[in-house]
């Protein structure tokens, strides 16, 4: 039953994934500042915002966790990776199709668009297919599976519905209903695979992290079926144009939310760990970060209506995802690295600690630029102040070279 | 006391031994059997003032031994 290190998956193809999505997050750092000039006018439908967008969504955040994915599936579930050639495979595939998608869209090409559209989805799909051939293998389904099995349909669907907006760029197939594509591509993308990919991942990492037991869980069902109905009914919305339902929908995914953060500090209340490591920290913060950033999106909604849309995307997908994701990387990295070189001689030799391999304290001068930095391009976007979120952007750009630098000199060790 | 925590997924072996050790007295042994090695845990049980020893089994995985010293 339990996955010997062969079956595991391929750890240098995770370090392959982790560099990858590095390289993409400073890329990301240079483009922001390209994009400036729209996001402070409030403009979003444009090529250089998709860039930027997919260069931090494909290009790092979903690098990192198809990478980390590789070794938290086994030790989360207990099964081995069904194929780490699939793996190479995949990850070529991928790379490949996310670099000239990004230059098809860069470049407005229809014609990249469509064939590395299809290709990045390609990529995506056998990752889907590892994965679910992987789940597979559980000799006892728990909800653990199933909220993996549930993100990763999302991920399916979402990259398919992204496949299907550039196509209609060079088909134009279905002109009537591009923005419903558009709206479902970001939701199911957002909430039901990285949110929620997320949120399970937390269930098993969160009490390792702090070392706690004998907490409640008896809200996880409800956290569940809170997002997953509350993307249906926004689902309807969206096609319906009936706004009841977007609002029912958006209410039952608050709901989830709130639950989830309410999970999280009954979490942190039995933990054992007397402090917690900076990286860690910062996925805790996150979460209710995420409840800060819903709480003041609706009453600002109430005054400002639609004009808050972009500042709340830009809080929610770099503030509550970005900095889960930046957080628990911070953690695991280490943990994966130290796995691999010293679990062999844990006991028997000395060996350095985990807390060894990364500074906490650099840590937290890196997490500390990258959130001034946070908070200002966010209010940047919203005040329309262009010059400021030049400055703001410069600073969460030192954080992000830092952090990748940090990160980066684990593998020094 | 002996824990036999195979089979079992992650976080439940780690939660069952802290449970364990929280009811140790100074002296006391506790001998751990987990698939995997608890990476988290022996960063704490140190600065928590207990000693471990790993050993590795036929069957692949760990047995660990962990004593509660003084102070």
């Amino acid at each position: 039953m339990n996955p010997s290190p062969s079956t595991m998956g391929d750890i240098k193809l995770t370090y392959r994934f982790i560099l990858l999505g590095i390289f993409s997050f400073m890329i990301f750092n240079l483009l922001f500042f390209q994009g400036t000039y729209h996001l402070a006018q409030g403009i979003y439908r444009v090529n250089d915002i998709w860039v930027l967008v997919h260069t931090f969504i494909l290009g790092f955040l979903m690098m990192v966790v198809m990478g980390v994915m590789y070794q938290l599936i086994p030790v989360a579930l207990l099964v081995s990776i069904y194929s780490n050639r699939l793996s190479k495979i995949q990850f070529w595939t991928y790379a490949v199709g996310v670099i000239g998608l990004l230059v098809g869209l860069w470049t407005v090409n229809t014609t990249w668009m469509a064939f590395f559209g299809t290709l990045t989805f390609t990529g995506v799909l056998l990752f889907v297919l590892n994965m679910l051939l992987s789940v597979k293998k559980l000799i006892q389904w728990n909800a653990m599976a199933l909220i993996i099995v549930t993100a990763i349909f999302y991920l399916f669907n979402t990259v398919l519905f992204g496949l299907l907006l550039v196509l209609n760029y060079r088909f134009a197939w279905f002109p009537n209903i591009h923005d419903q594509l558009l709206y479902t591509h970001i939701l199911f993308g957002i909430v039901g695979w990285l949110s929620s990919i997320i949120i399970g991942f937390s269930y098993k990492m969160a009490p390792m992290f702090s070392l706690a037991h004998g907490y409640s869980e008896k809200f996880s069902k409800w956290i569940y079926s809170g997002i997953q109905l509350g993307i249906i009914l926004l689902v309807v919305g969206i096609f319906s144009h009936i706004p009841f339902f977007n609002w029912i929908g958006a209410l039952f995914i608050v709901i989830g939310f709130v639950l989830f953060s309410y999970q999280m500090s009954e979490i942190m209340k039995h933990k054992m760990k007397s402090t917690l490591d900076i990286g860690f920290q910062v996925a805790v913060y996150a979460v209710y970060g995420s409840l800060f950033i819903i709480g003041l999106a609706i009453i600002l909604y109430m005054f400002l209506g639609m004009s808050i849309l972009l500042p709340f995307a830009y809080f929610f997908i770099m503030g509550w995802i970005g900095f889960s994701i930046l957080g628990y990387l911070y953690k695991i990295v280490p943990f994966l690295y130290w796995t691999d070189k010293y679990s062999d001689k844990v006991g028997k030799e000395p060996v350095p600690m985990l807390k060894d391999l990364v500074s906490e304290k650099k840590g937290k001068i890196a997490f500390s630029l990258l959130f001034i930095g946070l908070i200002g391009n966010g209010l940047g976007i919203g005040l329309h102040f262009i010059s400021f979120i030049w400055l703001s952007n410069t600073i969460y750009t030192l954080g992000a070279v830092y952090y990748g630098y940090l990160i980066l000199r684990v593998f020094k060790a | 006391m002996r824990l036999d925590n195979r089979g079992l997924q992650p976080p439940e072996p780690m939660q069952r031994t802290l449970k364990a050790l929280e009811e140790m007295n100074i002296g006391d042994k506790l001998t751990i059997i987990n698939d995997r090695k608890p990476m988290f845990l022996f960063e704490e049980l140190e600065q928590k003032g207990y000693s471990y020893e790993v050993n590795s089994r036929e069957d692949g995985a760990f047995e660990i031994i962990i004593i509660k010293k003084e102070g």
